[in-house]
């Protein structure tokens, strides 16, 4: 037995032909995997971006849908649409508070409000958009808005001259494109999306409780260097009743007492 | 000792072998989980649009029932005050409905919260709004109609012929109000646009005491339950008169004139209708809450100081003959929106 242990190792261990083979073996296994991992990583990520980016998207859509759903009345305007989502303080009249603004920004499409604040014991002061000038800077303001005003665009400037000025007015953008989707602000490589060709309509003339928004919708992917690997444009319609009326307030296009 | 020398090779093969297997299958394992994780988003998202719609059928559902009260149970206030555990279809989708009045006084305006939910999960969808019954007619006349200061509508008036006088009208006025001088908070339309049938109530449709030919009511003689005459009612000599009507039946019917003479007082809930109407210049106060339907004439003297208060109550007035009928020709959200969800039990 004492002649035999340099035979029983070399029995036990690997030669080096079997420990190169085994390493080659290995080696070509694991480089595919690893490529395999490496492409499902990124073909992961991209879709997930994608995916991201949708649901973001599908997010806008149900908050468009929601806004023209339950407003009382939608006005169209130079830019886009206005909404009339409530008459908040019962006063048959339209204030600046209880408008929303779907606009176009670039190649977004957002959803504007403004919130007024009335700190207690402050008289709070209403004023029409000729009488604005009379604000101060810490007045608490009702702003009654016309009909003529809305759909000239002219609510929505005034509304944001006094959020800049007034303390007591935010402007507040209820929906937007997150900015790396944004193609007008994030050049980074990704997922991009512009909205175009944006139209609104009523869909049987006389009855404003039926509308419609459409939208091109383009989605697109930019690599490094601004080149764009896929690119897909796609026509939506956001069709909706509105749920609410206001054509007990609004005779002729312009709003007139009621029983309200 | 070769054969064992065997085994330490073939092992450590299938150590390999086990290695990268394991690399491959964490690497599918995460993929796996995150492609589930995008599928569970994307169910959640679609549940969530499944709840806003059903909580919209709600709303849409609530207004049904409030304008074609008839088959519903009212609760104490008279009006239906919502359900719950509500399906539209067989499933685990459920609403439930509270509908309150926001101003007591004010029956033609109802707060409806409508919440949906699936059963067994957290996800749920809350909406508010504000129901207007409208045009609700608290006053229908089919010819002239004088109406003097002390008689006050909150309701729609409807007049087939002219509306005159200086009564208060809290609504709007279907018909000729050229000569009308008094407060008047809504519209003037034409008649033609009130598109709202006629109550079909005669002795054959009643619930309450009939009588097939005139009567007179003094003190000596006082009803307080639903009547109908076929013929004329004189109601006076200080009479006291308190009818309520039952569910879905009127409370007054008078195929001929009605008239409410010499300190007598008529206090009606539900639906009064008349051939005609006179009210002389002595007679007592007047409260119809629900409607009054007057196929003629109505003539209030204009000295009379009553008062008169007709109230527009859809639910009080509605009947159910041989169709269903309400006073309220329409209705409308006067808003909607989204409320924070209530804590769940």
């Amino acid at each position: 037995m004492a002649t035999h242990p340099a035979k029983q190792n070399q029995r036990s261990g690997f030669t080096v032909a079997e420990l190169l083979v085994t390493m080659m073996v290995s080696g070509i296994v694991l480089a595919a995997v690893a490529t395999l991992a490496y492409a499902t990583g990124k073909a992961d990520t991209a879709l997930d971006d994608v995916l991201t980016g949708q649901r973001f998207l599908q997010a806008d859509m149900r908050r468009i849908r929601d806004a023209l759903r339950h407003s009382r009345r939608v006005f169209v305007t130079p830019n886009c649409i206005a909404l009339w989502r409530a008459d908040d303080n019962g006063d048959n009249k339209i204030n600046g508070s209880e408008l929303q603004f779907l606009r176009t920004v670039g190649s977004d499409l957002r959803l504007h409000e403004f919130r007024f604040h009335y700190p207690s014991g402050q008289t709070i002061k209403h004023l029409t958009i000729p009488t604005l000038g009379d604000a101060a800077a810490e007045d608490a303001i009702v702003l009654e808005v016309s009909v003529a005003e809305i759909e000239s665009d002219t609510a929505f400037h005034e509304l944001d001259n006094l959020a800049r000025f007034n303390l007591n007015t935010d402007a507040c953008t209820l929906m937007r494109l997150p900015d790396r989707y944004n193609p007008d602000i994030c050049t980074d490589p990704g997922v991009k999306v512009a909205y175009s060709n944006i139209d609104f309509s009523l869909l049987s003339g006389a009855m404003p409780q039926y509308v419609n928004l459409g939208y091109d919708l383009t989605v697109k992917r930019v690599r490094q260097g601004g080149q764009v690997t896929g690119q897909t444009t796609v026509r939506y319609n956001v069709p909706a009743v509105l749920l609410c009326s206001a054509d007990n307030l609004i005779l002729s296009g312009e709003i007139v007492s009621d029983d309200d | 000792m070769k054969h064992n020398g065997a085994n330490v090779r073939s092992g450590a093969v299938l150590l390999v072998v086990l290695f990268v297997s394991m690399v491959v299958a964490l690497l599918s394992m995460t993929v796996l989980v995150r492609a589930n994780r995008q599928v569970l988003v994307a169910g959640g998202s679609a549940a969530k649009l499944e709840l806003d719609y059903l909580a919209e059928a709600g709303l849409v559902h609530a207004k049904a029932l409030l304008l074609h009260p008839h088959d519903v149970a009212a609760g104490a206030d008279g009006y239906w005050q919502g359900g719950e555990g509500l399906q539209i279809e067989a499933g685990d989708c459920y609403y439930d409905l509270t509908v309150t009045r926001p101003d007591v006084d004010d029956r033609c305006t109802y707060r409806i919260t409508s919440r949906s939910y699936r059963s067994g999960s957290g996800v749920q969808s809350n909406l508010e709004a504000d129901l207007r019954l409208d045009p609700c007619i608290a006053l229908r006349t089919g010819a002239d109609a004088s109406l003097p200061g002390s008689v006050t509508i909150r309701g729609d008036v409807y007049c087939g012929g002219v509306l005159s006088g200086s009564a208060t009208l809290y609504g709007d006025v279907f018909g000729n109000a050229d000569a009308f001088t008094g407060l008047r908070t809504g519209r003037e339309y034409a008649a033609t646009d009130l598109n709202l049938t006629l109550p079909d109530v005669n002795a054959d449709h009643f619930s309450g005491s009939i009588f097939e030919e005139d009567l007179t009511i003094d003190p000596n003689n006082i009803y307080d339950r639903p009547i109908c005459v076929v013929g004329n009612l004189t109601i006076t000599d200080g009479a006291i008169i308190n009818i309520s009507a039952d569910k879905n039946y009127p409370a007054l019917v008078v195929t001929g004139e009605l008239s409410i003479e010499s300190g007598a007082q008529l206090d009606a809930r539900g639906l009064v209708k008349a051939g005609s109407m006179r009210v002389e210049a002595s007679a007592g106060r007047v409260s119809v809450l629900g409607a009054l339907f007057v196929d003629g004439g109505m003539v209030v003297d204009g000295s009379y100081v009553g008062p008169i208060t007709i109230t527009a109550d859809p639910m009080s007035a509605a009947v159910k003959t041989s169709n269903s009928w309400s006073p309220a020709a329409g209705g409308f959200f006067k808003y909607v929106k989204r409320v924070e969800a209530a804590p769940s039990e």
